[in-house]
């Protein structure tokens, strides 16, 4: 009896710090921020075996039956928590409550047993003996789980196997222990009757968790998850594969770190080299940083002000470590004024003129953001550019979406400027596009680039402005508020590829 | 305790702590959302209580007299574009009484601190070029920013910006009203014919010369080819072509209740037709199907007429008699915030109430036969603004969101115009004509629903577009419109009221109401108000 019972601490121990693990784990992958994750969630556990242990005194009866219900409540309801999670993952509003949730409740059902344990075998072992045998087996247990999570359980089980298996682990003790020692007891018929139910649920689970681990990362797209905030305005995840990093917005890639750097030297850079006066810049959008990043490489820039619609991401790329490491901590800069805003209200109130105006919004697949491609959007524009100035727009892919880039284009000429579209190869994105805009006729070299860039150069950036014969201008519309067509495009474009 | 009771209650407690995190959880989806949400917001006055007194024989001594030269009465369109263009004529020498507080009648709006949404029309048409005073008005509220080859250019945020509508049609939401990829082959043939019937129609002109359907209507062609249809029902028309397709039945039927509040089987051939084959409006930057927009709906139009008249507004002025005299009119009007009668003695009077509300008012030879008034009919609407969050639409909102298969007229999003990218919550405004064997036992039916059971009507039809909208709603504010509008039942638009009317009246007085033209649209009422008040410009010269 007494070596059965210990043996069961030794699993108690094991699985309710599986079970702990598997939940921060989890929580840093959705979460981010692992360091407050594991400690709130430490935290918490075991706090809630403090409120275990002093709930235990209520258990005066039936000791042994109610010892076996519960090590069967833990091993249900910690086996189950993981796939739980996994399947709230898209909902970060409902993971923290129900991930608390979880840790709470094992955390008292572990917090119960401990003491529970020490009174059933306080009359078979001495005082000090007991206390050293339960608590030894406890943190035996507790090493063990330790050692084997990363080493062995997360690189061949999976998160969501893990926890099913140590929750039949918990189950079969249970049962074990009924035949064992509770035969006789009035309980037992019911132990083992919903001891096997669950067995068979549990068992159930981990055999089918195959599908629900796939479907979950299909949902996050197979990578690692670093951050994953939801704005009142899009949802910002970050990923972290080896070293490259990756940001989505409402599930659209916006950067790889392996090659952002093409994109925003050619976003700031072409512009910058044709103007004579540099003082001035507007950056609508870019809340990532990573232009104002480019920009600060020109001493004579006094301002720059960044207008993006959600503090969230300013907020993550002035803060998080990685990512402020991505963009140089851009955000530090006194030259660099940010504004939340909606970019549209914006412009049409400014005063101030600019000169040089870079505008890097996501793609126009919706129509709220395709808003911010429309004619009476670059005539609003076109008031806050200083008459020598330039404008950059990112216009998306000449080669997946000929006719929106064209459209972009066109739609920028129809108030008045003169453009020059170019277009870079990007490895993660492929053939991208930008259109550079002023009220001048000619758009000519100034100065010289930068020599810390490296990716644009002179010829490179001539290169840019010729378009192989799939890519050449089509004829389009003019993309207007009332007819956003721009949107209609991108979508039966983008849709093609997919 | 016996093992049986000890067993049954070890039951109930494990069950207890193993359903304890489900029950609540699904108590609170349950509740949480749905009964123990007490959706907030009011019903608002029509004025129909006020209104009402005017049922029985009303009556009241003056405690004052005021003199002036033009009494208006009513606060609708037609009377505020006639008193703009009274006072753009130098005659500021009239008083105009509004019976409720706001002015504007069908085309009135509210505000909270989200929005400012509609209460009633929320559009206007590219009007037609043949309405010069429209346009200039128009070019007044900036609505119009100038000319290029004699063609109005339209300020591009006031033009509906896309996505104008989107239906939900089988269980999901398909962009325009027309949705051509899930219509069966028959559908599609149907509508394309019925749409190349109405672009006939649209260019037909009449063995007289005149445009066979017009705006405003009284100037369409008298050619009995086309007058004969206001003879047959809309519906009775669709069955005469053969077009028996679902999908072009529930089209015509919806488009005859958002410009009349009746049903097709009960709407005017004619006026069905002229839905679709009057508006021709160009533009130098639109086409003629669009439409002009603001987050408030017509209220806009309507604050700019004010501003025109502002100070001979009375409101809460409730006239409740109106007499000839040998030197022209006397009217008494009851203030009904203070309970004081004023007698207005007048030279001129324009009456621009509504037929119901004269039959009561009209005394003597100015009122007709108890037949002239029967032949109005008014169909009651419901109008439901909605505060909710943006989250409770899974898709993007269009500026109108339209249910297929439904009795109601959808919702429009009041913060469609604007350019922001993205904003949480937005009110919605819900139009549902309703129905019954007449207007009246309509009405009758209407005046008995609360706000609760005006909200359980809204979201019973909300909530199958959208599953979580009740838990996302922070208020609703209902009201309804006793006399919605004008019915263009067959016969009555040829009966041609205003000219029965205008026959019989003496000199110096005018009515000017869009239910004598017998369509309720914002182009109708300006064109009766403009031409009343011509008229008596050149009544009072000469």
């Amino acid at each position: 009896m007494q070596l059965l019972l210990l043996f069961s601490v030794f699993i108690i121990a094991t699985c309710g710090l599986i079970y702990e693990l598997v939940a921060g784990t989890l929580a840093s992958y959705l979460l981010g921020d692992s360091v407050t994750q594991f400690s709130t969630i430490i935290g918490l556990y075991l706090f809630s075996m403090g409120i275990g242990s002093y709930l235990s005194k209520f258990f005066n009866r039936n000791l042994l039956a109610w010892f076996i219900q519960i090590e069967l409540l833990v091993g249900v309801v910690g086996g189950i928590s993981s796939a739980c999670l996994f399947m709230i993952f898209n909902h970060v509003e409902m993971f923290r409550p129900v991930l608390y949730a979880f840790v709470a409740i094992t955390g008292i059902l572990v917090g119960v047993e401990i003491p529970l344990i020490m009174r059933i075998l306080k009359d078979k072992i001495q005082f000090t003996d007991l206390v050293s045998k339960v608590f030894t087996f406890d943190y035996i247990g507790a090493l063990l789980a330790s050692l084997i999570f990363p080493l062995v359980l997360v690189p061949q089980l999976g998160l969501v196997k893990t926890s099913f298996f140590f929750g039949m682990l918990n189950v079969v003790v249970g049962i074990i222990i009924c035949y064992k020692l509770a035969d006789e007891h009035p309980w037992s018929a019911y132990l083992k009757t919903s001891g096997f139910i669950s067995l068979f649920l549990l068992l159930l689970g981990f055999v089918f968790s195959e599908r629900l681990t796939t479907m979950a990362e299909h949902n996050t797209f197979g990578e690692r998850i670093i951050i994953a905030k939801s704005s009142p305005y899009q949802r910002i995840i970050v990923t972290k594969t080896n070293d490259r990093v990756k940001l989505y917005l409402n599930g659209n890639l916006q950067f790889n770190s392996k090659d952002e750097y093409r994109y925003h030297e050619s976003l700031v850079h072409p512009a910058m080299s044709m103007l004579n006066e540099r003082k001035n810049v507007l950056i609508l959008g870019g809340g990532d940083g990573m232009a104002v990043r480019e920009l600060l490489k020109y001493k004579e820039i006094a301002n720059i002000t960044l207008v993006d619609l959600d503090p969230e991401m300013v907020k993550l790329f002035s803060k998080n470590p990685l990512l402020t490491k991505l963009n140089k901590n851009a955000f530090a800069t006194s030259k660099l004024k940010v504004i939340h805003t909606d970019a549209f209200q914006w412009v049409k109130t400014n005063q101030k003129k600019y000169d040089f105006i870079c505008i890097d919004f996501p793609d126009p697949g919706n129509y709220s953001v395709g808003k911010l491609y429309t004619k009476s959007f670059y005539s609003e524009v076109s008031k806050c550019l200083s008459d020598s100035g330039i404008m950059v727009v990112q216009s998306t892919s000449p080669f997946v979406a000929l006719k929106s880039y064209w459209c972009i284009n066109k739609t920028i000429r129809s108030v008045g400027f003169n453009t020059l579209p170019y277009h870079i190869y990007l490895p993660s994105f492929g053939d991208w596009g930008y259109i550079m805009a002023s009220k001048n006729k000619q758009l000519n070299f100034k100065h010289e680039f930068p020599i810390d860039l490296k990716f644009l150069n002179r010829e490179t950036f001539e290169q840019a402005t010729v378009f192989p014969k799939d890519m050449q201008e089509v004829e389009t519309l003019v993309n207007k508020l009332d007819n956003q067509v721009l949107v209609d495009y991108f979508e039966t474009e983008w849709n093609k590829l997919l | 305790m016996s093992e049986k009771k000890q067993g049954r209650r070890q039951f109930i407690i494990t069950a207890g702590i193993l359903g304890a995190a489900a029950l609540t959880w699904t108590l609170f989806k349950k509740f949480g959302s749905k009964s123990m949400h007490l959706i907030k917001g009011k019903m608002i006055n029509s004025g129909a209580d006020k209104g009402h007194l005017l049922r029985s024989e009303f009556t009241r001594n003056a405690d004052e007299t005021i003199e002036t030269e033009t009494l208006i009465v009513g606060a609708g369109i037609s009377a505020l574009t006639a008193a703009r263009y009274f006072s753009k004529n130098g005659h500021n020498n009239y008083v105009l009484l509004e019976m409720s507080d706001e002015v504007g009648g069908n085309s009135i709006g509210g505000k909270n601190a989200i929005s400012a949404y509609p209460w009633a029309a929320h559009y206007l048409p590219l009007p037609n070029a043949n309405q010069p005073e429209m346009l200039q008005f128009l070019e007044e509220c900036k609505v119009i920013k100038g000319y290029e080859n004699n063609l109005p250019i339209y300020n591009e945020y006031h033009l509906c910006f896309e996505q104008e509508e989107q239906i939900f049609m089988h269980g999901s939401w398909h962009k325009g009203l027309i949705p051509e990829s899930i219509l069966k082959p028959n559908e599609k043939q149907e509508i394309k014919a019925f749409m190349n019937a109405m672009n006939e129609f649209k260019v037909a002109i009449g063995t007289d010369g005149k445009e066979a359907f017009c705006i405003p209507l009284e100037h369409s062609s008298k050619d009995k080819q086309y007058t004969d249809l206001d003879a047959i029902t809309m519906k009775h028309w669709l069955q005469q072509q053969g077009w028996k397709s679902e999908y072009l039945n529930w089209y015509v039927n919806y488009c005859c209740l958002d410009d009349f509040g009746i049903p097709a089987d009960k709407a005017s051939a004619w006026a069905g037709i002229h839905y679709f084959a009057s508006r021709k409006g160009k533009a130098a930057n639109a086409e003629s199907h669009q439409m002009l927009t603001w987050p408030e709906g017509n209220y806009f139009l309507t604050k700019h007429l004010k501003a025109a008249c502002n100070g001979n507004i009375r409101k809460n002025a409730m006239a409740f008699s109106v007499k000839a005299t040998e030197t022209g009119y006397e009217t008494l009007v009851l203030d009904t915030l203070t309970d004081k009668t004023t007698l207005y003695r007048s030279k001129q009077m324009l009456m621009s109430t509504p037929q119901f509300i004269a039959s009561k008012i009209l005394k003597g030879k100015l009122k007709m036969n108890d037949g002239f008034y029967q032949s109005f009919n008014y169909y009651p609407w419901l109008v439901a603004n909605l505060t909710v969050k943006t989250k409770a639409f899974s898709e993007e909102l269009a500026w109108d969101n339209v249910f297929y298969g439904s009795q109601s007229l959808g919702y429009v999003n009041a913060r469609h115009q604007e350019t922001g990218y993205n904003y949480t919550d937005t009110v919605i405004t819900y139009y549902m004509p309703l129905q019954g064997e007449t207007g009246k036992a309509a009405r009758n039916k209407a005046y008995e629903m609360n706000h609760e059971t005006c909200v359980e009507l809204v979201l019973s039809e909300l909530e199958k577009a959208h599953k979580e909208i009740r838990s996302l709603i922070q208020e609703i504010d209902v009201k309804i419109w006793g006399h919605g509008m004008i019915a263009p039942v067959p016969g009555f638009i040829s009966s041609d009221p205003a000219k029965q009317l205008n026959e019989t009246a003496p000199a110096g007085i005018q009515f000017a109401h869009t239910d004598l033209s017998g369509i309720s649209i914002f182009e109708e009422a300006f064109y009766r108000g403009i031409k009343a008040a011509k008229s008596l410009l050149d009544n009072k010269h000469s």
